[in-house]
């Protein structure tokens, strides 16, 4: 029994520690985008294969985060100015309900997808392993991130505002990283 | 076995404690001796982690979720509005919108009323204090922390 115990421990302490071992905040950046099929507030239905042959900036979002209103008017800005090159947007709303997020989605002027990830689980998929930031629930840490998703379909850009500087409402930062990626095109 | 089942329930319980991490605390202030038919404030001290605020009371944008203290009356005290401090403004980089938030210590006070009819002795109230922090580079799902208020009714 004893000995049942002890080899218990050494198993839980070897889990953890690979998990501590494989964090990066890197993680999905070159990996095919993990997939989704989500309902649109219009009530379509998107899935991450209509991500294929353009470049998206899939942004996860809450009405309720101060950050997430502040980059909501240059998210659209930034639908409007690279539309013409095929460049989609769309949010991914996280666990609320649609009638909140539609007048948000007014107020903001916001006419890229909102697609309703109503049980956080797509917001989660995105998400890096649970010793990125421990304290907080896997779709938690994605409020506010935003990703740039290739036409094949992988991850190439993932921000999840680790520190300070990383926040960029005016997603300045975003638009390099796709000026880039569409001038090697 | 046993001891196998009781760990893997003590790291079930750790994990499920981590997704509740807290980044604020509540303390009630003294209770007051008050006497029936009178009225009192009570104190709810709030303390933020450091490097974090919370949405105040009232929020400017309607949307964000503001700092709600609830407390529940019994039959012999009456609970009232909360009442919120004033507020800090901040504005994030890039936004058009200025913030009202909280952060270190503060203080919401809970009017309260006791009924003429009440009898001597301790009350203890139940509430809970809803908020939604963030730091400067992200913000947290909004967490509701229990709160419990007392005050002692003395004769007249």
């Amino acid at each position: 029994m004893r000995a049942q115990f002890v080899a218990s421990i050494l198993v839980a302490l070897g889990a953890w520690s690979a998990g501590a071992a494989a964090a990066s905040w890197n993680y999905r950046v070159g990996e095919e985008a993990p997939a989704f099929n989500l309902k649109a507030l219009d009530g379509k239905a998107v899935g991450s294969a209509d991500l294929r042959g353009h470049f998206t900036v899939v942004s996860f979002m809450t009405t309720w985060c101060p950050f997430c209103n502040a980059a909501a008017p240059h998210l659209q800005k930034l639908g409007d100015d690279y539309r013409d090159r095929g460049v989609k947007v769309l949010v991914v709303d996280i666990e609320e309900e649609d009638k909140v997020v539609r007048k948000w989605v007014a107020r903001h002027g916001l006419t890229c997808a909102v697609l309703m990830d109503r049980d956080g689980a797509v917001a989660t998929s995105y998400a890096p392993p649970k010793d990125f930031i421990p304290d907080l629930a896997r779709q938690e840490v994605m409020i506010a991130s935003f990703a740039i998703v290739d036409p094949e379909g992988k991850v190439r850009f993932l921000t999840l505002n680790e520190k300070p500087e990383e926040f960029d409402a005016k997603l300045t930062k975003l638009r390099a990283q796709l000026d880039g990626m569409l001038a090697a095109k | 076995m046993r001891y196998a089942a009781l760990l893997a329930l003590a790291l079930a319980a750790t994990a499920a404690l981590a997704e509740l991490a807290h980044f604020a605390t509540v303390e009630a202030g003294e209770a007051p001796a008050v006497r029936p038919g009178a009225g009192a404030t009570l104190r709810v001290s709030v303390t933020v982690a450091p490097g974090y605020h919370v949405q105040a009371n009232p929020v400017l944008n309607p949307y964000l979720i503001p700092l709600l203290l609830e407390v529940a009356g019994t039959p012999q005290v009456r609970a009232g509005a909360p009442v919120y401090p004033k507020a800090k403004r901040m504005r994030l980089s890039g936004d058009d919108e200025e913030l009202v938030v909280y952060d270190g210590t503060f203080t919401v006070g809970q009017p309260v009323t006791v009924g003429a009819d009440s009898p001597p002795g301790e009350v203890t109230l139940e509430g809970s204090l809803r908020y939604q922090a963030c730091d400067d580079h992200r913000c947290l799902r909004p967490r509701t922390l229990p709160v419990q208020l007392r005050l002692r009714v003395v004769a007249p």
